[in-house]
């Protein structure tokens, strides 16, 4: 028997003996602790504000609980809530109509940096913010958690192909929107 | 004059820009641990099964099941300040008074909520509580037992915790509807109907119904019905029941279900041919602005055009020539379902043979959820 969960996509079976194990929610509390922080940061970028990313976060650790029962492999457990807590955030873009970006903290390195008096990080800032959901976040999955194509595309259940398009567009739309700035990206 | 940076810089500027992001953790982070319901929810078909271990407190696995369903409407997605008094016990304070009821007949009010309306007897007494989340659904109960508050909060110097459960005692004869709305991405009544369901049409549109195996009541039903003009959104209806008088109650929750009509009416799709192509007119000059790669589909029939790209990407590893044929009906949801199909003339690495959309198309043109897939064989 085989469980599909239709808001991840993710590919579960039925719990075993651990069902009804009183430990559960203190092995939950002890997994889902320990990737809050990650979870948040993730969230933040995902969705370019504090206040959204805390409810995301909430969201997962809620919808993942729901769940918990069904998580086949325990050691899974962090890509496993990342993968919800992108869905989350997927979702939340999915029903935005504009994007609110927390203002960052001071820049100090501008001053020091010969190749960047500001105008380069503003464009990318800008192309960012104009990125749509899906590009968002191959994005930031790719530049922020490192992942690589096909990790991203296991994550997102799609395949590499798409990604690789994704991660494409919003390339070509990053430099689009710096070549307003005046900046050219060379080949 | 343009300035030139490399690749290489670029990627580095986007990672220097999401690394400054400055995200210090709030405080009440770790909070949403201690608030976790009391029991992850189990699926239904243990519920028998766990319900003779923990007895009558398994009823909160229903409601938390159906909470789970419904986009965890209980839980307040933020953590407000520690509340100035700490109570572990149920809250056993009235609800506040539910949406006006007016009286339909002499022994029916009705119930006229969040696009959805039903008469049910008014013997029955209305408990809704108000619970703040960002993603929260209305949920309302309909009963002949009090319904105590659903979430208690309780507080120490260090955290407060809020615990959402069911908290209602079934007593012989008695019953508990409990309404909510629900939505799960990918989500559509006409396709994902679970097994042992049965298919009905309530308020002129898809549904169905459960028998669910309850912890602590002698026979828990669920409708699960259309939301108008929403694929992925539904509206439930649990009803628990403990005997005697289990038929009198199915009896007024059928009548109940029969009154189903929603607020505002859904309007039926037009028939006939030439409204679908107006509609797949509609959604195509819509899918063209998106991607110029949608102009493969014609509504004159097949078309074969070379392309280098799928609409929604990813790029094909050559240009090769596709042929696009499509398809659209009226679906029983009152949406039009269009179906799409690029088939590329040799297998490509990034695509295979092609993919198939399923763009919804909603009574005005414009375009609902779309939902792709590899190409049906």
């Amino acid at each position: 028997l085989v469980i599909v969960i239709p808001d991840d996509g993710e590919v579960l079976t039925p719990p075993a003996e651990h069902a009804v194990d009183e430990d559960r929610r203190a092995v939950f509390g002890r997994l889902a602790g320990a990737e809050l922080g990650a979870s948040y940061q993730l969230a933040t970028r995902l969705l370019g504000n504090r206040g959204d990313a805390e409810d995301a976060v909430n969201e997962a650790i809620l919808r993942a609980w729901e769940s918990f029962d069904r998580l086949r492999d325990r050691g899974a457990f962090r890509p496993w809530l990342t993968r919800i807590v992108v869905n989350v955030c997927r979702n939340d873009l999915r029903h935005r109509r504009v994007l609110q970006i927390d203002p960052l903290g001071d820049d100090d390195r501008t001053a020091a940096d010969p190749i960047n008096d500001g105008s380069l990080r503003d464009g990318v800032a800008r192309a960012l913010r104009r990125l749509g959901p899906e590009q968002r976040v191959v994005v930031v999955l790719r530049y922020w958690n490192d992942l690589r194509v096909d990790d991203i595309a296991r994550l997102l259940g799609v395949p590499s192909g798409t990604v690789k398009w994704r991660l494409h567009a919003a390339n070509r739309r990053i430099k689009a929107e710096l070549s307003r700035s005046g900046w050219e990206v060379e080949r | 004059m343009s300035r030139r940076i490399t690749q290489d810089d670029l990627d580095a500027e986007i990672r220097s820009h999401l690394a400054d992001v400055r995200t210090p953790e709030p405080a009440s982070l770790g909070e949403v641990l201690h608030r976790l319901p009391e029991r992850a929810a189990a699926p239904r078909r243990w519920s028998l099964a766990i319900s003779a271990l923990v007895g009558f407190a398994a009823l909160a696995v229903v409601l938390i099941a159906v909470v789970a369903i419904a986009g965890l409407p209980f839980i307040g997605s933020r953590l407000g300040p520690a509340a100035p008094a700490a109570s572990s016990s149920p809250s056993v304070t009235a609800a506040t008074p539910g949406p006006p009821a007016s009286a339909a007949a002499a022994d029916l009010l009705t119930f006229d909520e969040n696009g959805l309306a039903f008469a049910y007897p008014a013997a029955w007494r209305e408990f809704h509580y108000a619970v703040t989340s960002s993603f929260s659904s209305q949920i309302t109960f309909l009963a002949t037992v009090d319904v105590p508050e659903p979430c208690t909060t309780t507080s120490n110097a260090s955290f407060t915790t809020t615990q959402c459960a069911n908290r209602y005692q079934l007593t012989p004869g008695t019953l508990v509807v409990g309404i909510l709305g629900g939505a799960f991405p990918g989500f559509d009544m006409t396709t994902g109907r679970p097994a042992g369901s049965t298919a009905l049409t309530v308020g002129g549109l898809p549904a169905y119904l459960e028998t669910v195996s309850p912890p602590a009541a002698d026979l828990d039903l669920r409708w699960t019905i259309s939301r108008p003009g929403m694929v992925d959104n539904f509206y439930t209806i649990d009803a628990q029941m403990r005997g005697p008088g289990i038929e009198a109650m199915r009896a007024q929750l059928e009548a109940l279900i029969a009154s189903v009509r929603y607020d505002p009416p859904v309007v039926p799709l037009p028939t006939g041919s030439a409204a679908a192509l107006a509609a797949a007119q509609s959604a195509l000059a819509a899918l063209v602005k998106d991607s110029p790669v949608w102009g493969c589909f014609s509504l004159s029939g097949p078309q074969t055009v070379r392309i280098d790209s799928m609409p929604d990407g990813p790029p094909l590893a050559h240009p090769q020539l596709a042929t696009c044929t499509m398809k659209i009906e009226a679906s029983p949801l009152q949406l039009w379902r269009m179906s799409l199909s690029m088939r590329l003339s040799t297998p490509d690495p990034n695509v295979g043979t092609g993919e198939t959309t399923i763009q919804w198309i909603n009574p005005d043109g414009s375009l609902g959820a779309r939902i792709g897939g590899p190409l049906a064989p």
